[in-house]
């Protein structure tokens, strides 16, 4: 965590060596992911735990946001007579943007606080040396299953979030704002294509993959010197840098898709 | 669950006879401010501009299809400054500083710190936690001009240079529909989120539990509860704005 | 399952002139020693004087800068984790270890029983009835058999202890090396420990290496002793032999006294 005091020079040349740090965590990642198979009980495990932990935050969340996606877009477009736009405009901006966005940057920040604490945890506790002791590689037993867990969970979570999302925006606009319900489905029908909501998927694999291994870099690079406070910082930076990755990636694969 | 809510009741209310009575801790007040500048704008501003990007991308296709492109700058401006730069700026803080501030107070906790404080005849509250939230409170909406400012500036780029509408008809149409409320809605809405973080920071900080995983948890819990708080308030407030007519 | 042990002459562990530094400071210098099989060796010394990088050295958590460190005749300082033929070797190596840490470093989300099973699951083709037989049998033996059922957080510190060490011998190791067993104990507990130890070389025949700073321990368990003052072995051998020389860094180890061959920082 960099003190206000500290240099310019020297933080910069902090931050490079963490860089070159977790590019060289990243490719030891995917060495692991793809050369071994991930121990089965550590994946469902974590797999359960991303997925089904992340269900009821994400219900309620997803819904206020469908909601409010009707709700504020209803008083932006009032102002120049565009209200038949609402379902398209919830339909569209819901599923290709802002549901698989905050799937990945809730859910995220859920479960990589969770994997960054436990990481850090298990490496002030010596737990990670006691593996090693044990001869098992804890990039295998430790990293590769949850790197997969949340890289599967994060697709089916974007899935229902679309869901419960649009479902929300509907009641929105047709209970709260009393549009058209009829036009509304049908402005969704129109707009909103498989392809949407698979590439809203397809976002939510790659946030996911990268929340995961961001989370997974601070909680294994914590040492054992810094003690509790390592397990806190970790978390913080877990949680910071996986929000603020999802939502920069997100504009450029929209670039890509939609661009 | 309803021990929570009493809880945090009881806790507002000494938050709030704390900030309005002497003494002030100016001093711890202005320091945690400088922190919290320095440490949220970039994660802030990173978060916010892509959103103005985003919208502007798939606003396009939408407008297009009736002819009224020259309305997206209207449609951009409003939702940025009014919807998202609030709730994003908002999230960021909650994310960078929120968990901090509740990782810290949970340490001083766990330490024995707030006690020796207690002993030393301080009030933790008026000591510890209120600087946190008044810099929560003040420096929140500060960030949002900020983002406010980048988020139509990269709506403009994906609009203008590369979208094909004329910059022109953009900039019009924004100076024209985005009036005074508009900014002292999200103004105000950020200064409401910002209390909410630094009141469920301080309070999961100092209710933390025994060991440094509970430390961990408190900083968690700070930024899902507060995520769900701006959710919930932003709905309620843009009901409670659009009933009014503002 | 233990190596078949050809060669039973051959030491469990010989370190030859190991050094180890950290930046400009330097941890461990030169240290040379024996260890034979089948004994207890406990290795001394103030606190922050490498006897922890020591014990990591054998396992192959640190590679020393200079030195070999033969176990069983394997030199382990020249296994690079990172190479995957060493690897193998590496963990071959750490099969016939088992390790005491020092707070126990059990995981968190196992319990006591998953705890203990971890390495057989991991490493021996038993079945799970054998493994179960096996678990409690371990289990029995640190005397924490009623708690197998419990997570680490629910068991006190001497529990805790306890149950690493059933962990650290689940699989027959050949040597058990102990990380300050007695730290954060009572001194009944940490007693009631090194009757553990006592009693687990004498049925069991594994070589023990501890590293401690508690100078009842010593006397208690030791059949080797072996001394790190400021980074160099100032003395090591039997037992008796080493009490009977009364080294002056241990006459103050054991004295208490503040002056003397060992510098305070």
């Amino acid at each position: 965590m960099s003190g206000p005091d500290e240099g310019l020079i020297a933080s910069v040349e902090r931050s490079l060596t963490k860089l070159v740090d977790f590019v060289r965590f990243v490719g030891l990642a995917l060495r692991v992911q793809f050369t071994r198979v991930p121990p089965r009980d550590v994946f469902i495990t974590q797999f359960v735990d991303a997925g089904w932990g992340s269900l009821a935050l994400l219900t309620m969340l997803t819904a206020f946001a469908g909601l409010n996606l009707s709700v504020q877009s209803y008083a932006s477009f009032e102002r120049f007579g565009g209200q038949d736009l609402l379902g398209m405009f919830a339909g569209v901006g819901g599923v290709r943007e802002l549901y698989p966005v905050m799937a990945a940057v809730v859910c995220g920040a859920r479960i990589g606080a969770n994997l960054a604490a436990s990481l850090a945890n298990m490496r002030i506790s010596e737990q990670i040396e006691a593996l090693e002791v044990m001869a098992v590689d804890p990039l295998d037993y430790l990293i590769s299953p949850r790197l997969w867990a949340v890289t599967l969970a994060l697709p089916l979570l974007c899935g229902y979030a679309d869901v419960v999302g649009i479902a929300a925006s509907y009641a929105g606009a047709v209970y709260q704002l009393d549009l058209d319900a009829g036009s509304f489905m049908t402005q969704i029908q129109e707009q909103v294509g498989l392809v949407d909501i698979g590439a809203g998927m397809l976002k939510g694999l790659i946030m996911g993959w990268l929340v995961a291994v961001i989370a997974c870099f601070h909680g294994y690079s914590v040492s054992k010197r810094d003690g509790a406070d390592g397990v806190g910082i970790s978390t913080n930076l877990a949680i910071v840098h996986g929000a603020v990755t999802c939502i920069v990636v997100n504009l450029f694969l929209s670039w890509l898709i939609y661009g | 669950m309803l021990q929570t809510i009493g809880g945090l009741v009881v806790f507002m209310a000494q938050v709030a006879r704390a900030t309005f009575s002497r003494p002030f801790y100016l001093r711890q007040t202005l320091d945690i401010m400088a922190i919290l500048v320095q440490r949220c704008i970039v994660p802030v501003g990173l978060a916010v501009a892509p959103v103005g990007a985003v919208i502007s991308l798939q606003g396009i296709a939408v407008f297009k299809l009736f002819g009224a492109e020259r309305m997206l700058s209207a449609f951009l401006g409003t939702a940025i400054i009014r919807e998202y730069s609030p709730a994003l700026a908002s999230v960021m803080v909650a994310a960078q500083a929120g968990s901090s501030i509740a990782a810290r107070i949970g340490t001083m906790k766990v330490r024995g710190q707030i006690d020796a404080l207690a002993v030393m005849s301080v009030d933790p509250v008026r000591y510890v936690v209120v600087p946190g939230v008044l810099a929560c409170v003040l420096v929140t909406p500060l960030l949002s001009v900020v983002t406010n400012l980048l988020g139509i500036l990269s709506g403009w780029i994906f609009a203008v240079p590369l979208g094909g509408v004329d910059h022109g008809a953009f900039m019009d149409n924004l100076t024209a529909q985005i009036t005074p409320m508009d900014l002292w809605v999200g103004l105000g809405k950020c200064a409401v989120f910002g209390l909410g973080v630094g009141m469920i920071a301080g309070y999961l900080g100092l209710n933390v539990g025994r060991g440094a995983a509970d430390v961990g948890k408190a900083a968690n819990d700070t930024v899902v509860s507060t995520i769900v708080l701006i959710l919930f308030t932003d709905y309620v407030v843009s009901m409670a704005l659009l009933g009014a007519g503002l | 399952m233990s190596a078949p042990k050809q060669r039973d002459d051959t030491p469990a562990v010989v370190l030859e002139n190991v050094s180890k530094s950290f930046g400009s400071h330097t941890v461990l210098d030169g240290v040379n020693l024996t260890i034979p099989r089948g004994t207890i060796c406990v290795m001394l010394g103030p606190s922050g004087t490498g006897k922890s990088v020591l014990l990591r050295c054998l396992v192959g958590l640190l590679r020393p800068d200079t030195g070999r460190v033969l176990v069983f005749g394997e030199n382990v300082a020249e296994l690079d984790e990172k190479r995957a033929r060493d690897r193998d070797r590496l963990f071959a190596v750490r099969r016939r270890f088992g390790m005491l840490f020092q707070d126990g470093a059990l995981f968190d989300d196992m319990s006591v029983f998953d705890n203990v099973a971890f390495p057989m699951r991991l490493h021996t083709k038993m079945r799970e009835d054998e493994i179960r037989e096996k678990v409690r049998d371990r289990l029995a033996r640190v005397g924490v058999a009623h708690a197998e059922d419990k997570f680490p957080s629910e068991l006190s510190g001497g529990m805790r202890k306890r149950v690493a060490f059933a962990r650290a011998i689940a699989i027959d190791p050949d040597i058990v090396l102990c990380d300050e067993p007695s730290s954060g104990l009572d001194p009944v507990m940490s007693a009631t420990l090194d009757e553990l130890i006592l009693e687990l070389h004498r049925t069991l025949g594994m070589t023990f290496i501890i590293i401690s700073h508690d100078t009842a321990e010593a006397r208690m368990v030791a059949q080797y002793i072996g001394m790190l003052a400021n980074g160099k072995l100032v003395t090591f051998g039997p037992a008796d032999q080493v009490f009977a020389e009364n080294h002056p860094a241990l006459e103050q180890f054991f004295t208490r006294q503040t002056v003397g061959p060992i510098k305070v920082v």
